[in-house]
């Protein structure tokens, strides 16, 4: 498969896509992780919508 | 001057005074210090998630990475992966913090961080100041030599001239309307940046032969073109040959956190309006910069292919040839005055980080060294006023300095980056994350890695070559010695450790 990936090899072709996208999935993974390690903000953004501010 | 010529002007004419409107109607937004230099704590998402690409976006990002891509091939990839993740780092690792503390502490700049967490008001802030003021003045000197040749190039004029107009417009409006100026003009230069090379770098594939014969075409060159390093051989066989496993890994930490920790950077993650930005800016940073950074480095590859299979020839009689690459590209893909609009892409990511760089110049000498070393009573008004001050002086020095650059600019500026892994890093990243990190940690790995990160710099340049960057043994020593000096040091107190929200959150 030398000439497989737009004339580069499968190992060189893997690298280059692979590592900004494994990049990209765990900041991803950050964004939807993002509310559980900071609970107040959450809390915070209820509140200026009149969520759990205003009904308590 | 022909139809070409006059075109351009017209065209860079219109942008500058936008650039200018933008400076005088930001202007009227700033209230007090905190408005010009941290434009009062109200960036939007998107504003804030470009200002932040900008800042990383600078004369290297289109002219200097395509020419590497040119000389050297696939291996020199990883810097479109290092850069762009610099940016999600200054956000999620050194920003979501630093933002959260700042909201309740009021920080202005990162030295007041440093001075609050290691409890060294006048020697931590003093130190990091100085170091700051000196990266950031090699910094600028650089961008507006890249302004220059840009606008000499665009606008066929005077290298001198060029200079000077570049400089007098991004001084304008940074001088009048502070972050606020910086960042709305960031989103517009951002904005031309991102749909220029969306725009450009496609047709320029397709006239190269497609992205298959540009890869074959470099692979005759040379078949280690076409792979993802250079084979691990000290010295590399060749000058381009420099891209080996192990440099790779020490341009890694250079790009990746030395950029991040960068203060024209990093000082912006102060200005968001709210910390949820910091849960998607960092996967759109990412996201938007390398889709926009491989497309101009794949230009560089097709540049290449376009040289060997004689169809463009670069420019004779200048330094670096390969630099004008990409705008060789450009002007064959799309002819002399479809090159005039997509210089302006050009220009708008060199002025995008001046911008932040004569600012951050201006707020570090205004806040750390007036406020809070020399005049500690000194009114809002007066520190602003200082900070304008600082700004012109440092745009005059600068413009000095680029008129007739230092030889060794490429190298200083190389240089600039290297000193900010070895002196910002492990203070930031240990006073965030680690709790026995203390004042005499972060004092001497502050100091010690500034002093290596010379010494290495120098025997780098012109003693012996190393097989990887010069700044990973600075960096290497400033985090040995910030666990040594912590350990040995008087512990920070609780209170401080409590209202800086020291330790790990993931």
């Amino acid at each position: 498969m030398e000439n497989g990936f737009f004339g580069l090899s499968a190992g060189t072709f893997f690298a280059v896509i692979g590592v900004p996208v494994l990049i990209t999935a765990l900041l991803f993974y950050w964004g939807i992780t993002f509310d559980s390690r900071f609970p107040e903000t959450v809390e915070k953004k209820q509140k200026s919508a009149g969520g759990n501010g205003r009904t308590k | 001057m022909n139809f070409q010529t006059a075109v351009s002007w017209v065209m860079a004419l219109g942008y500058f005074v936008f650039l200018i409107w933008i400076g005088i109607v930001a202007s009227k937004k700033i209230k007090n210090f905190e408005g010009y230099i941290v434009a009062g704590r109200n960036i939007g998402f998107w504003v804030f998630t470009i200002l932040v690409i900008a800042s990383c976006m600078s004369g290297m990002t289109i002219l200097g990475s395509s020419g590497l891509g040119f000389i050297s091939g696939w291996p020199s990839i990883w810097e479109q992966v290092f850069v762009p993740l610099s940016c999600a780092l200054t956000i999620f690792l050194f920003g979501t913090k630093l933002h959260r503390i700042s909201s309740k502490t009021g920080y202005l700049t990162l030295q007041d961080y440093l001075a609050h967490r290691f409890d060294s008001p006048r020697l931590m802030r003093g130190l990091s100041g100085f170091a700051v003021f000196a990266v950031s003045l090699i910094y600028l000197v650089g961008q507006y030599t890249a302004v220059g040749i840009t606008l000499q190039r665009v606008l066929h004029m005077d290298y001198s001239y060029a200079v000077i107009i570049g400089a007098v417009i991004v001084t304008f409006y940074v001088f009048l309307g502070g972050l606020y100026a910086v960042s709305w003009t960031s989103l517009v230069q951002g904005i031309i940046l991102i749909v220029g090379v969306l725009i450009v770098a496609p047709v320029i594939i397709m006239k190269a032969g497609g992205l298959t014969h540009i890869n074959q075409t470099m692979a005759a060159i040379d078949p280690n073109m076409i792979k993802a390093a250079y084979p691990q051989v000290h010295p590399p066989y060749a000058g381009y040959a420099f891209l080996t496993p192990v440099y790779i890994v020490s341009f890694a930490l250079l790009l990746s956190l030395g950029l991040a920790s960068a203060p024209h950077v990093i000082n912006n993650v102060l200005a968001a309006r709210k910390n949820s930005y910091f849960k998607w800016s960092p996967v759109a940073a990412f996201v938007i910069y390398v889709v926009v950074f491989y497309l101009i480095k794949i230009v560089g590859f097709a540049a290449r292919t376009m040289v060997v299979d004689g169809v463009v020839k670069l420019p004779e009689g200048v330094a670096n040839p390969q630099d004008f690459c990409f705008i060789v590209a450009v002007e064959h893909a799309f002819g002399p005055l479809i090159w005039t609009f997509f210089g302006m892409m050009v220009l708008a990511a060199v002025m995008s980080t001046t911008d932040r760089l004569l600012l951050t110049i201006g707020s570090s000498f205004a806040w750390d060294v007036y406020r809070n070393l020399l005049n500690p009573k000194a009114t809002d008004e007066s520190v602003t006023r200082v900070s304008r001050i600082v700004v012109f002086v440092s745009a005059l020095i600068s413009i000095v300095l680029a008129l007739n650059p230092p030889k060794l600019l490429a190298w200083l500026i190389w240089m600039g980056i290297g000193v900010m892994l070895s002196v910002f890093v492990v203070p930031i990243l240990a006073g965030l994350y680690w709790k026995g990190a203390n004042r005499a940690g972060a004092v001497w790995s502050m100091t010690l890695g500034l002093i290596a990160s010379f010494i290495f710099g120098y025997l780098g340049k012109f003693v012996l070559k190393l097989p990887f960057h010069f700044s990973f043994i600075p960096f290497i020593i400033a985090i040995v010695v910030m666990f040594v000096a912590s350990k040995i040091g008087k512990p920070t107190s609780e209170k401080i450790i409590q209202e800086t929200e020291t330790g790990m959150f993931f």
